[in-house]
């Protein structure tokens, strides 16, 4: 059960609060409070370390909420984190709800025994009660926008649709964990079948079932709902698998396995090529670990098949299946942040295996038969590990050595022993063995292991995934070979695009291995350490690069590509795929989290731009035959005012910590700029009311993606403290042709002079009012755009964060004047043909390509 | 060339003991800044948390300055009321962190462990520059020791530039409406008040360039 920790300034205070809520839930959960000082002269105050103290005193591993009282506290509150044990602190959170009512409502969800996120979101949204009562203005915009929510109805909805699916491994585990998360947001029972293959239906609730379908790519399947949301869940569902091509790219064709090759005294292998790069390096051979899974049962029969008491057994494996669930959490968590969201689904997935209603069935029954915990476990997981094994396509093989990574976690937890760390490795360890877990490879050292290679294995493995994303080159499927070849701590050298293993490589090999790793790691430190400086011109004139973000998870990369700030945050992601509108506190919460990775640098948020193309179902948009014409951003943002306001007030309460400027869409008059301004104006007064720590002068732009924005540019610029020029929709504009229809497609050329006219009058028009121009189209990254649009005198180049050290490597190669030559030249230019051969012709010597 | 003088644990002890002085005689002063914008306890609570700082300096023996600064931002964290204990505990805590196991800093060694609990109390607080707080004066504190170091100055002649901008920038904090802390539930009424947090902050810094230039005569 979760526990709470109410921290005051004042002793009395926090007192009063927790007999106020043990009075309500009667003792059944764990509340403590702490506050004052114990200076009788200043009774005020808070001490971390008496936080840190109470919140150890009710942990467990259901973790702890801590509510705050204000100012100090709060500070106090994050200190006390710090003093924690790192897993202690993974499981505890600092609640940003108030004080009173959170309090109550955090007892009140503990006391039922909900989870601690569902704790932590009561609390926060604890005031949302006293808002509605008082009829305070701002509940109206965290409640669903009712005039577009669909009526309550008792009868039945049912629908159906069928799909292709698209993504390269079909609807396996990243896919399918995401397939069951959006349907599970609707009222609906959906099922799943596969057309191709005849099989089901699976009931989108149960995970197994789901991929136990064997759904590969390019299966048709169909999807049914019924209940009373049945065709948005379809819809929602149909779209995202029609769109879900994941994150986990294959490598290149693999090279066939072949036979070792015997020559020069080194012993060449071939396998799999499963993550690029060389190395070369010490083997370090995993041994062969006391196999949990397949240790002989006879061994065991006494203790584990009788005697053992199913009840004692039972509470044993609830035990180890919740700390697994933590572990999992945590490793998801600190693997999204480091490797990236798609390599945390990987764990996240596991936790869904592990919360299987038939998997757990098949454990507890065995237990209830008399079976140790541990039999049982064992027993289950080969079983389903076998299921996968024995499905068509290779995909669903590998994912076996996903189960059996569950498997092991959790007999290691019932018998109390931690699985061998890779301890003591030397500094270049070459990591060879049978096959390596996926959490083995999420925790390998990177600062020790050059390279790995295993006997087993696919190049879709979860472990091949991981080793690419964390840039260490990779063989697999080398067969049994590999270990009759290597011994431990032989020299071993690797070649990961091809696939290649060389067991104790002769001089002249070593030599080159040794020359190529080097080299690519020199190649690589000097790319990261140029990206990471600010950028300049080669004659010293600065300018910023920075990154578009599509998605809060995507912050990181882009730090790590050595974005400047962000020239373009979406914030579509938060309002698709949903069944409400995301509420003041939930957006609130993720500006903040995206402005505290950049800190200080500048993190442009644009307002929300959906339209008809892009539907959400709380707003009830029409279809429209061009949508791009149509109803959408700044358009249905004004005519939304609510749904408006909330968005604006989130962005001006993460923006009193942050560098936040707010950026709208699609401006095509001067009067929208201005009742956009007013509705900001409203929404601060707003917030005044309700008491919240704001910003109301938060710097504020508009995107020049229209010809009439271009033309009013003057006018603009006086009323606002920036520009970004969207240039994809701006072409397609000034073209009056549909990107998306590929028979105009061709004629939208943002490198035409007709273009490129309009950037340039936008630029002069904004400096002549002081005011900096961004750029966040494609163009921006373009290597042929790039010099003009500096010689125009774009201050501002925003791109996708993998275009940045290539687009400051190219700008800090550069000089003004011949820019300003090239961008004057090409403005007399009759098309994008000859435009792109001017800058060839001028700086042929320079470019990438 | 001389070598670099080190900064040592002795130093550090005399350097904090140094601020302890400057607190009790501005304590009344601190009190004062701070019941302008706040709620007059900034001068009580920094004295009382750097005197027990002080008695425990004078009873332990600390060989390591991870040790040293570790002890001290704890001592603080529990014996200051208010944010500032939190804050400066912060401060000393990752310096601790920098300085662990190491009996003797560089110059450049002891700035790098100033600015890793600067930004500690920077993050901490998620203050900016500009929102009227001990940042304002530690800030270009930070700036001017990196600078003056990198231009080769001596660490002494680096921590009087250091203290200097620490000074401009507490006095800068004057003309600012405060958007962090107490003094930000004041809006425009906090302007035209000096921010108690960068006063002590600035006394630190001031400290620290008197203790340290002592002991860098007296190796002469």
């Amino acid at each position: 059960m979760v526990s709470i920790v109410l921290v005051s300034h004042s002793t009395e205070l926090s007192m009063a609060v927790k007999a106020l809520a043990d009075q309500q839930i009667q003792g059944r959960a764990s509340i403590v409070a702490v506050g004052g000082s114990d200076n009788p002269f200043q009774p005020f105050g808070t001490d971390p370390v008496a936080i840190a103290e109470a919140i150890q005193s009710v942990y467990s591993d259901d973790g702890v909420l801590v509510l705050m009282d204000l100012g100090s506290a709060v500070i106090s509150g994050q200190v006390a984190l710090d003093l924690l044990p790192a897993e202690t602190r993974a499981r505890v959170r600092l609640s940003s709800g108030p004080f009173v009512e959170g309090a109550m409502a955090a007892a009140v969800q503990a006391s039922i025994g909900m989870d601690l996120e569902a704790v932590a979101r009561e609390a926060a949204e604890a005031r949302r009660a006293k808002d509605a009562v008082l009829h305070v203005r701002t509940s109206e915009a965290t409640a669903p926008v009712a005039a577009h929510t669909a009526p309550e109805t008792p009868s039945l909805h049912t629908a159906g649709a069928d799909v292709i699916v698209v993504n390269p491994a079909g609807l396996h585990f990243g896919p399918a964990a995401r397939f069951i998360q959006t349907a599970a947001q609707f009222h609906a029972e959906v099922r799943v079948t596969d057309l191709t293959t005849g099989a089901g239906p699976a009931p989108a609730s149960r995970f197994n079932q789901l991929i136990a379908l064997g759904i590969e790519k390019d299966h048709c399947i169909r999807i049914e709902a019924v209940g009373q949301d049945a065709d948005e869940a379809v819809n929602t569902l149909v779209r995202q698998v029609a769109h879900d091509l994941g994150g986990e790219t294959t490598p290149g064709v693999p090279s066939p396995a072949f036979p070792m090759i015997e020559g020069r005294g080194e012993t060449v292998l071939s396998g799999l090529a499963a993550s690029p790069g060389f190395a070369i390096g010490q083997a370090v051979i995993l041994a062969e670990q006391q196999d949990l899974l397949h240790t002989d049962e006879r061994l065991h029969a006494d203790t584990e098949e009788s005697g053992s008491d199913p009840t004692l057994e039972l509470t044993r494996f609830t035990q180890a299946q919740q700390q697994a669930l933590a572990q999992l959490n945590d490793l998801a968590a600190q693997v999204s942040a480091t490797l990236g969201e798609e390599q945390g689904v990987i764990f996240r997935a596991h936790t869904l295996l592990l919360q299987d209603r038939d998997f757990l069935a098949e454990v507890r029954s065995a237990i209830s038969c008399g079976q140790a915990a541990t039999a049982a476990v064992r027993r289950a997981v080969r079983r389903w590990a076998e299921r996968f094994r024995h499905m068509s396509g290779s995909v669903f093989q590998q994912r076996a050595v996903d189960v059996e990574d569950i498997g092991r976690r959790l007999l290691h937890l019932l018998q109390n022993d931690t699985p061998s760390p890779l301890a003591d490795l030397p500094p270049d360890a070459l990591i060879v063995a049978t096959d390596l877990l996926p959490s083995q490879a999420a925790t390998l050292d990177r600062s020790r292991v050059i390279g790995l290679c295993t006997a087993g294995g696919g190049p879709n493995a979860h472990t091949a995934i991981l080793a690419r994303s964390m840039g260490i080159p990779a063989v697999v499927g080398v067969g049994s070979a590999l270990l009759e070849a290597v011994r431990p701590g032989m020299i071993v050298a690797l070649d990961g695009a091809h696939g290649i293993v060389i067991a104790g490589p002769d001089a002249a090999t070593a030599h080159a291995y040794a020359q190529a790793q080097a080299d690519a790691q020199a190649a690589r430190a000097t790319a990261w350490a140029s990206a990471q400086r600010l950028t300049r011109t080669h004659d010293g004139v600065r300018v910023e690069v920075v990154a578009n973000l599509s998605a809060a998870a995507d912050a990181a990369l882009a730090l790590d590509a050595g974005a400047e700030g962000v020239g373009l945050l979406r914030t579509e992601f938060l309002f698709q795929d949903r069944l409400t509108p995301p509420s003041e506190e939930e957006q609130t919460e993720i500006y903040r989290n995206v402005a505290h990775t950049f800190g200080t640098r500048r993190l442009i948020i644009r307002t929300l731009d959906i339209g008809g193309d892009k539907p959400a179902p709380y707003l009830a948009l029409p279809r429209e035959p061009n949508p791009f014409l149509g109803w959408r951003a700044i358009r249905i943002s004004l005519a939304m005012p609510e749904l408006f306001k909330t968005q604006l007030r989130a962005l001006m309460r993460a923006g009193v910590d942050s560098n936040i400027h707010i950026m709208f869409p699609m401006i095509g008059t001067l009067d929208e700029i201005l009742r956009a301004q007013a509705l900001m104006a409203a929404a601060a007064s707003e917030l005044t009311l309700a008491g919240a720590d704001f910003r109301a002068d938060l710097p504020v732009g508009i995107m020049i993606e229209t010809p009439a924005a271009v033309t009013m540019a003057d006018r603009m610029a006086a009323l606002v403290d920036f520009f970004s020029i969207g240039t994809n929709d701006l072409t397609q504009y000034t073209f009056a042709a549909d990107r998306t229809n590929q028979h105009v497609a061709a004629l939208n050329d943002p490198l035409h002079p007709a273009v490129l006219r309009q950037i340039d009058a936008v630029l002069r028009a904004a400096h002549a009012h002081a005011r900096w121009v961004g750029l966040c189209g494609e163009m921006a990254a373009d290597p042929l755009a790039i010099p003009i649009l500096l010689g125009l005198g774009l201050d501002e180049f925003s791109m996708a964060p993998a275009s940045i050290p290539a687009a400051k490597q190219l700008i800090t190669q550069l000089t003004m004047p011949t820019a300003r030559r090239l961008a004057q030249k090409a403005l007399q230019l009759h098309d994008g043909a000859s435009v792109r051969a001017l800058v060839r012709e001028t700086l042929g010597d320079i470019l990438p390509i | 060339m001389t070598p670099t003088p080190m900064v040592e644990i002795a130093s550090m002890i005399a350097w904090i003991n140094r601020y302890a002085d400057r607190i009790s005689e501005h304590q009344a002063w601190l009190t004062a800044l701070d019941a302008e914008i706040g709620d007059a306890d900034h001068g009580i609570n920094m004295q009382r948390g750097f005197e027990e700082v002080r008695m425990r300096l004078a009873h332990e023996h600390v060989d390591d300055l991870g040790v040293l600064f570790k002890g001290i931002g704890m001592t603080l964290l529990s014996k200051v009321g208010g944010a500032s204990g939190p804050l400066y505990g912060t401060l000393f805590l990752r310096m601790g962190m920098v300085a662990a196991g190491k009996q003797t800093l560089t110059p450049v060694e002891f700035a790098n462990a100033v600015a890793a609990g600067v930004e500690g109390i920077r993050q901490r607080g998620s203050a900016r520059p500009g929102d009227k707080t001990m940042v304002d004066a530690l800030m270009p504190a930070i700036i001017a020791l990196h600078q003056a170091l990198d231009d080769g100055a001596t660490l002494c002649a680096a921590l009087q530039a250091a203290a200097a901008a620490a000074e401009a920038g507490m006095k800068a904090t004057i003309p600012m409406q405060a958007y962090k802390g107490r003094a930000s539930y004041l809006g425009p009424r906090s302007i035209g008040h000096q921010d108690p947090g960068a006063t002590s902050a600035f006394l630190l810094v001031q400290s620290a360039a008197e203790s340290l230039c002592a002991a860098e005569h007296n190796s002469d």
